[in-house]
């Protein structure tokens, strides 16, 4: 290898490895004609460049292991004494130095301690200094649970140690095997309390893991080595970690910690998480034998663990850890702080909750971040991670008042609080307009703008509470929201007072989010206290008032109470009023009002209300705004039972693609958008096209809504309704009756959307021949009906067809009265034309044809078939049974040349689409035989 | 390092044959070396916390045995530091391996849990290696020092070495897989 040769290759080397892999060959071949030996070379170095890295990243760590032993003077230390304490023996190797066991013997009193002594050679100011943390950090923490400090000194060679409680017990996942999973649990809990013992005293542990648990002979758990431990206090570092400190113990270190990023209590979550899966599991949750740094930090950032009952062996264990246990387990490890438990009492909460048999917060999430593979990753997860952390950090110091700090601290904390308050504002999707916005972006944007003080320290915790809410409640995340919305509100009264302009603001807030949450009763309670509030404080003539009563009005509309009409009114008369004309508050009001009309049955009116929102929404909006696309799929509702499909559906189209441009990871309006265009679909027949968008929908609604909420049951029952179709009727039967189950845990009976999931499952019952049932349902249907929506309504219309077909088929007589009830109720509400109209109108004809009155059938058919024939594509299935009804009634009257043509088609249709309407295709074909044996063709 | 100026008037004293300057010096060098050790221990994670004392200490006296040392600053002397982290390390290697085979060197003092026989192996094969290439290529050899034995970041490869990043990113690069080749048969 000579000098030349070897600049050769890398020059050779460099160049190439800037090429796809392709071309080296290439390229070698031109940019070294001569030798042969040396293309190869260097092409041997190219295919192998991936690993030669690793291969020196693995040898790497073996050189740590080749450095030799510290021949530290253990051995010379026993039976030495230091102070007043004798050594017995060495325990073990800590991070800073040696622990023994040590006696102090005083008049007969022999007193077992734990001495850990600095370790020997030279002792650094560092180190030093580390070692003095140590002991301010535990001479603060009194705790039955953490392993006290009991003395501290230096020798007289001048080396400092510290005496602690010596603890005689088994390490804690040695003791574990032998405990049932519920003694397992109330031992953790124990661990947990004394963790959140520490936090309150502002101290967090940081190196968390189960050798460092011991557990004593009678049961109860110590925490030892509090060595890498941090104070939160701002004398030193501010809770952030210094970049150049790695974990000591990389196996359990959390994501942030191998990140160098800041250290929080949450950091602490993480580490309890990965104590709780090893002591129910058996094993960690990520496990390295012998495997780099990289690889190591790799797998931590990167790796889902695997479930923790899936690590269980037992079968037996793994059936009692699956579920509730693995989703907390699973949050407790989530690689972004903001998404795992926000503090050590909510993991321990949960995991009371699990052993009282309750439901645990952890549900939503699990499952969350598991879907998120579906929908993709989030961006937003870095705005609110930046928060959630930030939040933290604010607290801690807003809580450093506690231990009374100079007032020029205070004056610094203030003004920090403000900051966040900037920075949170920052963190709104209306304002990011589907643009990236980075934590790195918060930060820098944030750190430019500080303001100037205010009034008091609770003030400002709650200002701060109440915009993190709102964000919070901005980004979809109801349940974060709540505690914080509900704490500012708390802090505001007890400092302004009982009736304040802040606190109805505050009411008014979490009324909107209990609104979105679809706990109606609640919203409806807080926003009746922030309206009465507003009335006194401002008067009804008042923009806030008009706000508050709009959605006090939709609140109650929800729970279909109809004295929301006039509240929206109102305050639509009171934004029209004002100068200059506040167009959004406008809209809002207006969309109230349209949406009750809507559910009214006053569509045109709807219509009308909404095309001017609609107007004013992009006036002072732009058109790609989320407001925008709620409206126009509003719109695209009302459009739709106004029978206009063709005009709904690229309305709804639009607004589809408005929100998935503003939120590309679902939100609960795209489930909205994907629900109604899906209905649009299948109106016209293309099921094909409806189908996964329902599924999308519920995807997107069982993540991003709270469990049980009524839109997902919408969204169920619609995917039922199409399977029905399809035939799928066990699939079917259990999407209606899970949506059946979350309307009735939400509502009772006493709301429309019960009626819908009761008259799916009758007619799912009625489809599986099971009448009595369906019957049932179906009878119940039409009573809530009738009873919430009114005798008139067009939904009572379609309970009573439903009704009328499962007498019908019976042949039991009512059925004639129930469709023409219907019938009626349909031709006073709805537009000539309507789909609606044709299901009567067949099943009345066909009923009619079988008592022999073919003459009034053949009359109602025939409009049936047209409107059929106007709607849907050719060869639809429903078209097919307008068709047969008519052939029938024609074949009745035997009028065969009209009647064959189109039993011919019918039962052509039937034949494209085996297994949909079976029974009308047999009555086709029957029709159809009996013409040809009549007529004479 | 805040007191990186009294460091190097020391070591410029020394290199100018102030003897005694060593004196000064010992305790300053002392910490870095023991920083350079204890880095590398953290960053490849050992749980087991190797002993930094001894391996400083021989690193410091075979620098101070080379009569040859030249600081011009301390970056400089970390290259110096990397060179006798090297020896020390390649000893260690040699060590363990003749141990294995029941060699009895007496001194039982060494992590010997994880270490085969073929890593020891295999690091004293890269050493032969690396001796090939210094020879063609002093430089690439002085960056393989710096990174690999000594532990050192690219930046402070650069430093300790005088020359830009981008080089030594490169010169890594090509060193590596130009060792990696040397010695793993299969390859060519």
């Amino acid at each position: 290898m000579t000098p030349d040769r070897l600049a050769r290759i890398e020059e050779l080397f460099l160049a190439a490895r800037e090429m796809t892999p392709e071309r080296w060959e290439s390229h070698l071949r031109q940019a070294c004609p001569e030798s042969e030996s040396l293309r190869h070379e260097v092409l041997a170095m190219l295919q192998h460049q991936d690993r030669a890295y690793s291969w020196f990243e693995g040898m790497e760590s073996e050189l740590a292991r080749l450095t030799p032993e510290e021949p530290e003077a253990a051995i010379g230390l026993e039976g030495a004494s230091i102070g007043p304490y004798r050594i017995v023996r060495e325990l073990g190797r800590g991070g800073m130095g040696v622990v023994y066991l040590a006696e102090r013997v005083e008049a007969g009193f022999e007193q077992r301690v734990a001495l850990k002594l600095i370790r020997g050679g030279r002792e650094t100011d560092e180190m030093l200094r580390r070692f003095l943390a140590e002991r301010r950090i535990l001479s603060r923490l009194e705790h039955p649970g953490i392993a006290r400090l009991i003395d501290g000194g230096s020798t007289a060679e001048g080396r400092p140690y510290l005496v602690m409680e010596y603890v005689n017990g088994v390490r804690l996942i040695e003791h574990c095997p032998a405990l049932s999973v519920e003694q397992r649990l109330a031992l953790f809990l124990e661990v947990g309390e004394a963790v959140e013992y520490a936090h309150r005293n502002l101290v967090v542990h940081r190196d968390l893991k189960p050798s460092n648990i011991l557990v004593t002979a009678d049961g109860h758990s110590k925490l030892l080595d509090f060595g890498i431990a941090k104070l939160l206090s701002n004398d030193e570092e501010t809770g952030a970690t210094r970049t150049g400190m790695r974990p000591l113990t990389p196996e359990f270190a959390a994501p942030e910690q191998l990140k160098g990023e800041a250290i929080t209590t949450i950091t602490d979550v993480y580490g309890l998480g990965a104590v709780l899966y090893e002591m129910l599991g058996g094993r960690r949750p990520f496990s390295f034998k012998d495997r780099s740094w990289t690889e190591l930090e790799r797998v931590i950032l990167t790796e889902e663990p695997p479930l923790v009952s899936h690590a269980a062996t037992d079968g037996k264990l793994r059936q009692r850890l699956a579920g509730d246990l693995d989703r907390i387990c699973a949050k407790a490890l989530e690689k972004e702080p903001a998404r795992r438990y926000q503090s050590v009492q909510l993991l321990l909460e949960d995991i009371r909750r699990h052993l009282r048999g309750l439901p645990i917060l952890a549900r939503g999430n699990a499952w969350g971040y598991r879907a998120r593979k579906f929908i993709g990753r989030n961006q937003v997860t870095t705005a609110v991670a930046a928060m959630a952390l930030l939040l933290t950090i604010g607290f801690t110091v807003t809580l450093a008042f506690q231990s009374a700090r100079l007032a020029r601290e205070r004056d610094k904390a203030q003004r920090v609080s403000e900051l966040f308050v900037d920075l949170f504002t920052v963190a709104d999707p209306d304002e990011a307009r589907g643009e990236r916005i980075t934590a790195r972006e918060i930060l820098d944007r944030g750190i430019g703008k500080v303001r100037g003080g205010l009034a008091g320290q609770s003030e400002v915790k709650a200002s701060l509470l109440d915009v993190v809410g709102r964000v919070y409640h901005k980004l979809g995340l109801y349940d974060r929201a709540v505690p914080l919305l509900e704490e500012s509100l708390e802090l505001r009264r007890q400092v302004l007072g009982r009736e304040n302009s802040d606190v109805s603001e505050n009411l008014h807030r979490l009324g909107l989010l209990r609104l979105d949450q679809a706990r109606y009763a609640d919203a409806v309670k807080l926003l009746r206290e922030s309206l009465a509030m507003r009335q006194k404080l401002y008067g009804d003539a008042h923009r806030d008032t008009a706000r508050t009563s709009t959605y006090l009005g939709l609140a109650l509309f929800r729970q279909g109470d109809k004295t929301a009409e006039p509240l929206f009114r109102q305050a639509v008369a009171v934004h029209r009023a004002s100068k200059p004309l506040p167009k959004l508050d406008l809209a809002e009001s207006l969309t109230g009002l349209a949406l009750f009309q809507n559910s009214r049955g006053n569509y045109r009116e709807a219509e009308d209300e909404l095309r001017e929102v609609l107007s004013l929404q992009r006036q002072a909006l732009g058109n790609d705004h989320r407001l925008v696309a709620e409206t126009l799929n509003n719109l695209a509702s009302t459009l739709s039972r106004l029978g206009r499909d063709r005009e709904s559906e690229p309305v709804q189209r639009e607004a589809l693609a408005i929100l998935r441009q503003i939120y590309p990871d679902g939100h609960p309006k795209v489930a909205t958008t994907l629900n109604n265009l899906a209905l649009m679909l299948m109106a016209r027949g293309n099921e094909a096209g409806a189908e996964p968008l329902f599924r999308e929908a519920i995807a997107i609604r069982r993540v991003k809504l709270p469990p049980a909420h009524p839109d997902l049951a919408q969204a169920l029952g619609n995917l039922g309704l199409l399977l029905q179709n399809q035939g799928a009727l066990t699939e079917a039967e259990l999407l209606h009756r899970e949506a059946l189950a979350i309307r009735r845990q939400a509502f009772g009976d006493r709301n429309l959307s019960v009626v819908v999931s009761l008259g799916n499952l009758g007619q799912l019952e009625q489809t599986k021949k099971r009448y009595p049932e369906a019957e049932k349902l179906l009878g119940e249907a039409v009573e809530i009906s009738r009873k919430l929506a009114g005798p008139q309504h067009p939904l009572t219309a379609n309970c009573l067809q439903n009704l009328a077909l499962l007498l019908a088929e019976r042949g039991t007589p009512e059925a004639e009265a129930m469709f023409r009830q219907a019938l009626a109720i349909r031709r006073m509400v709805l537009p000539a034309g309507h789909p609606h109209f044709a299901y009567t109108l067949v099943g009345l004809g066909e009923w009619l044809t079988t008592k022999g009155r073919s003459l009034e059938a053949e009359k109602l058919v025939r409009e049936a078939v047209e409107i059929r024939r106007k709607a849907l594509p050719a060869g639809h299935p429903l078209l097919a049974e307008a068709q047969g009804a008519l052939g029938a009634s024609l074949v009745a009257l035997r009028r065969y040349d009209e009647a064959e043509p189109l039993l011919v088609e019918s039962a052509q249709s039937f034949r494209a689409h085996p297994g949909v309407s079976p029974r009308a295709a047999e009555r086709a074909a029957v029709s159809l035989a009996s013409l040809r044996n009549h007529g004479r063709r | 390092m805040e007191d990186s100026r009294e460091v190097t008037a020391i070591l410029s004293a020394f290199s100018q044959g102030e003897p005694s300057a060593a004196d000064r010096l010992l305790p300053l060098v002392y910490e870095e070396l023991r920083r350079l050790a204890r880095r590398r221990r953290w960053r490849w994670g050992n749980r087991r916390m190797p002993g930094t004392t001894s391996l400083v200490h021989e690193a410091f006296v075979n620098m101070f045995n080379r009569s040859h040392a030249d600081w011009q600053s301390l970056a400089h002397f970390y290259y110096f530091a990397s060179v006798a982290m090297r020896n020390v390390l390649i000893d260690s290697a040699k060590r363990a391996c003749r141990q294995k085979r029941g060699g009895g060197e007496g001194l039982a003092d060494f992590e010997g849990a994880g270490v085969t026989e073929q890593r020891g192996a295999e690091l004293l094969a890269v050493d032969l290696a690396l001796n090939r290439l210094a020879l063609a290529d002093p430089r690439l050899g002085r960056i393989v020092e710096c990174r690999f034995f000594g532990g050192l970041t690219i930046e402070e490869t650069a430093d300790a070495l005088s020359i830009s990043p981008a080089t030594v990113k490169r010169g890594w690069d090509t060193a590596r897989t130009w060792l990696y080749k040397e010695l793993k048969p299969g390859v060519m």
